[in-house]
């Protein structure tokens, strides 16, 4: 799993390469609570072609985290596949995703 | 058929550069050549397997043609069942999956050496409250559920052994 961030004003978009699995739930957590204790995130998933139930676990972990804090925490660019399970989860109803970053950051912001 | 077997021995090797400490044991049989090759792997029941196990399945789905979809509701299913295993089988020592294409679908079986578990019988954690409130558990099972036919379990000599069919209904 590559992690990239990309500063956008008072946000960050934090884009996503690779699966987030059991695997590499670790790392993106890490990364996504670290970087919302500063400011609003958006996760660009368009490049990540897997999603399993540990990575969702890690998505809800930051959504909670940020909602606590008070931050912005949208996701974008979900493939269909990704897209399928979320709805399958009931995800698609608590974290708020865009086709596109500059919705999710219009959004997070 | 190069590339397979080369990416076979990174991925092998992949757990203990993770630091497992542990040999892994990984074996993939070409069962029947050509396109109707199946996929058969053992690993160990530890996390550092979990990944190796998902290397192998989604090289072997993209050999075998899988339809997308399918691909990714095997990895998405192996990966819970092999996460189960690890994370709540005491004194499991491994697991073993097997798939097989038939036509636009896929015949998998899982089994491990864990505890009498059947997913398929297994109380589902209440949906109460507002859903950021609780962690996905159970969404494993759910996911089983959802995205099987045909699925059975049984407990044979020792062993969980889930089958179910994955992809186009037949």
């Amino acid at each position: 799993m590559q992690i990239t961030e990309i500063v956008a004003g008072t946000a960050v978009v934090v884009a996503l390469d690779g699966r987030l699995d059991t695997a590499s739930a670790g790392a993106v957590e890490a990364r996504l609570l670290a970087l919302l204790e500063r400011g609003a995130v958006v996760a660009d998933l368009g490049a990540v072609r897997y999603v399993s139930s540990a990575g969702l676990r890690v998505l809800l972990k930051a959504a909670k985290a940020a909602r606590a804090a008070g931050r912005g925490f949208v996701l974008c660019g979900l493939q269909p596949s990704v897209r399928d399970v979320f709805e399958m989860s009931g995800f698609d109803r608590v974290i708020a995703a865009y086709p596109g970053r500059e919705a999710a950051l219009a959004a997070a912001c | 058929m190069g590339g397979y077997a080369t990416s076979g021995r990174r991925r092998a090797a992949a757990p203990e550069d993770a630091g497992a400490g542990r040999v892994l044991r990984a074996l993939r049989r070409w069962l029947s050549g050509g396109r109707q090759a199946a996929l058969e792997i053992e690993l160990p029941a530890e996390t550092a397997a979990i990944g190796a196990l998902l290397d192998a399945v989604l090289a072997w789905a993209g050999q075998a043609r899988l339809p997308a979809a399918t691909a990714h509701n095997l990895a998405l299913l192996a990966e819970e069942l092999a996460a189960n295993t690890v994370r709540h089988a005491a004194g499991a020592t491994g697991f073993r999956l097997t798939a097989r294409p038939v036509g636009e679908a896929v015949q998998v079986a899982f089994s491990d050496d864990g505890p009498p578990f059947d997913p398929l019988a297994a109380a589902l954690p209440e949906r109460g409250g507002p859903l950021e409130d609780r962690l996905p558990g159970g969404l494993g099972l759910r996911l089983i559920r959802r995205l099987t036919t045909h699925a059975e379990y049984s407990r044979e000599q020792g062993r969980n052994r889930l089958t179910f069919t994955l992809g186009p209904a037949a």
